[in-house]
């Protein structure tokens, strides 16, 4: 929240110093740093910066939250078949690091 | 964005819109390869003097690991074998370990059988049965036969069994083992067919139940669907396809008792959940709501329990923002710290298991939430962030995976020999794997009938192209041989395409568990990174309740 309202007040300081640097620039005196309560924004002069301004609101809390639960189990009925399959996959699987655990001792 | 890479998308096009006809037109390229096959063989006995070496282990009490054989010089040929083909063995089935042109004449040999008592902890010794024997081949083609026997209190010994080629009776034993090993597709090539061969077990009958069950929920007759579920999670049968319907039976009882905010009888459900196992992670993040859930008289409707449906929808969600704890089961519970701290018991187990099971990953956070409800913040900040860390190297594995089912590296490493029989069910596929994302392949059933349906035509093309090469080596002006080549060529030729489509519906299935995993990485890493910079952001001067 604090970010954004400093953001709302950077975006004029930013506009302000963008207007006086060309005067600056022109009658060679050194550069006045402004003296505006805010955000200092630091950048690459070579890359291309772009600001958005958005106005403030209070966030909503829905906004923020999600469906709860994202794990639940499903209430679906097996196919015999396929279960036994993967029956025998989590047997081989089970075995296999058994047979592992038991060759190292 | 897509997460499927662009080479990909392109492949699985085929596979969806051919899919319906690929079936019939795979039994009929079978067929027409294990005609050529027998005819190959045929041929094959006429022009070369092979020796065939077979292995055996029909003992009730021991169980046959892993063999090494060595005829005179030649490589030593090693096997090691997988669950079903050791069961395959005690029940008489016969292996085909190599066959090979010998010269006639005198030869020697070598054997290691390495073998163990069943039931072996790891205690008990294992026995390692040498042999060294020699033989005279004459110029007909021969078999020997290894034979495990039991010692009875003794030691076991092993013998070696001569034959003249290859009998029926050996042909059908060959067969018996590749059935019983689950590759009924070499059976078949090993004819002649194979019959009254019994079901290794029937079917489960509490599958029929679980099902049941589950009609009846529907149909709202819940205590005899409750009824039904407790029967068969409490069942005392041990074979492996009852243990595996027992826990899924346990896990949606568990489940319903949280849904029903009934803690006890949920953690009496997931206790019975056997761990490790498939249903193993689910059952530990359920056990853990389980502990916050209020239990006997305040089970149902007590203090606090219905809270959150009693407020209005906007003070819902506030409260479930406000509250780390998200679940609907845990949500408007007044929770005890003795309770949060019951419950981090089987979260801090689930956090450190595998971190690319959306499951576990869900255990990571909500340890990081319970630990900030215990106003341990400087540790939930440390669980965040490993947190981060471990699903940013999840996300990283994804992608490196994603690429390889692009270009055909994964199936390529999958379809390769690795000289046991564990590769048949991808036991042993990356052995890091095992910890990560291959459980969530070979536990998704439209990835294994991928996979199951591609084995059999996989075995065609290597068949014939084993054949081709045979061919190649025999007198190039027998008209049976060219005539035979032309055919094994054209029936390859048939068989590219279909292969390819059944490589690229197994690569679908492979890439939906993955696109799977990827976007629950992505939301929990969302999440984490946002409950972080909850951490970081101070509430307001007279905030009520917010996160520190």
């Amino acid at each position: 929240m604090r970010r954004n309202r400093a953001c709302a007040f950077g975006a004029p300081a930013l506009v302000w110093g963008l207007l006086a640097m060309p005067a600056a620039a022109q009658d060679e005196q050194p550069a006045v740093t402004p003296e505006v309560d805010g955000t200092t924004i630091v950048g690459d002069r070579d890359t291309a910066v772009g600001l958005f301004v958005a106005p403030w609101q209070e966030p909503s809390a829905s906004a923020l939250d999600r469906t709860p639960g994202p794990y639940d189990v499903p209430m679906q009925p097996v196919d015999i078949e396929r279960f036994r399959r993967l029956a025998d996959y989590d047997r081989v699987s089970r075995d296999y690091a058994r047979e592992r655990w038991l060759e190292g001792r | 964005m897509s997460v499927i890479p662009r080479p990909l998308r392109i492949l699985l096009l085929p596979a969806v819109l051919l899919l319906p006809t690929l079936a019939p037109a795979q039994d009929d390229l079978f067929s027409e390869a294990l005609v050529i096959h027998h005819q190959v063989e045929a041929l094959q006995r006429q022009n070369r003097s092979t020796l065939g070496v077979y292995v055996g282990a029909a003992v009730n009490d021991l169980i046959l690991r892993r063999v090494e054989v060595q005829i005179d010089d030649l490589p030593v040929r090693k096997y090691e074998y997988g669950s079903f083909e050791a069961e395959a063995l005690r029940r008489g089935g016969l292996h085909r370990l190599l066959v090979a042109d010998v010269e006639p004449g005198a030869h020697r040999l070598r054997a290691r059988f390495f073998v163990r008592r069943i039931g072996a902890t790891p205690d008990t010794p294992r026995f390692v049965l040498t042999l060294t024997e020699t033989f005279n081949k004459s110029n007909v083609p021969m078999s020997l036969e290894f034979a495990v026997q039991s010692g009875g209190r003794g030691p076991a010994t092993l013998r070696v069994l001569r034959s003249d080629g290859r009998s029926d009776a050996l042909r059908q034993r060959v067969a018996r083992y590749a059935e019983d090993a689950r590759v009924n597709w070499v059976a078949a090539a090993e004819g002649p067919p194979v019959s009254a061969i019994p079901d290794p077990a029937p079917p489960s009958q509490n599958v029929g139940l679980f099902n049941a069950s589950l009609i009846l929920f529907r149909n709202g007759r819940r205590e005899q669907a409750l009824d039904m579920l407790e029967r068969i999670g409490t069942g005392d049968d041990d074979t492996p396809d009852e243990q595996l319907v027992r826990d899924l039976a346990n896990l949606t009882l568990g489940y319903q008792m949280l849904r029903e905010r009934n803690g006890a009888a949920a953690k009496d459900a997931f206790g019975r959940v056997r761990s490790p196992g498939p249903y193993a992670n689910p059952a530990l993040l359920g056990l853990g709501w389980a502990a916050l859930l209020p239990s006997g008289a305040r089970a149902r409707g007590g203090r606090g329990a219905d809270r959150l449906a009693d407020m209005a929808p906007d003070q819902a969600d506030e409260l479930r923002r406000r509250d780390p704890l998200r679940y609907n089961w845990s949500q408007g519970v007044d929770i005890s710290d003795r309770s949060l701290r019951a419950a981090l018991t089987a979260w801090n187990e689930l956090a450190l298991r595998n971190p690319f099971d959306p499951v576990v990953q869900e255990g990571m956070l909500v340890v990081a939430y319970a630990l900030q409800r215990l106003d341990a913040h400087a540790q939930a900040q440390q669980q965040y962030e490993t947190t981060i860390a471990r699903l940013e190297r999840v996300r990283t594995r994804l992608d490196e995976l994603l690429l390889e089912l692009g270009d055909g590296r994964l199936f390529e490493r999958i379809d390769a020999d690795p000289g046991h029989g564990w590769r048949r069910w991808l036991a042993d596929f990356d052995a890091d794997a095992q910890n990560g994302y291959m459980p969530l392949l070979t536990t998704d059933t439209d990835f294994v009938d991928a996979i199951e349906a591609r084995r059999p035509l996989l075995f065609q093309v290597r068949l014939l192209a084993q054949h081709a090469e045979a061919l190649a080596a025999m007198p190039q002006d027998d008209a049976r041989v060219r005539a035979l080549q032309q055919r094994i060529a054209e029936l390859q030729q048939r068989s590219a395409g279909p292969l390819a489509q059944a490589t690229a519906r197994a690569g679908a299935a492979a890439l939906a568990v993955l696109q799977r995993i990827a976007v629950s990485t992505d939301a929990y890493l969302v999440d984490a990174r946002f409950a972080l910079a909850r951490i970081y952001d101070p509430p307001p001067a007279g905030g009520n309740g917010a996160m520190p």
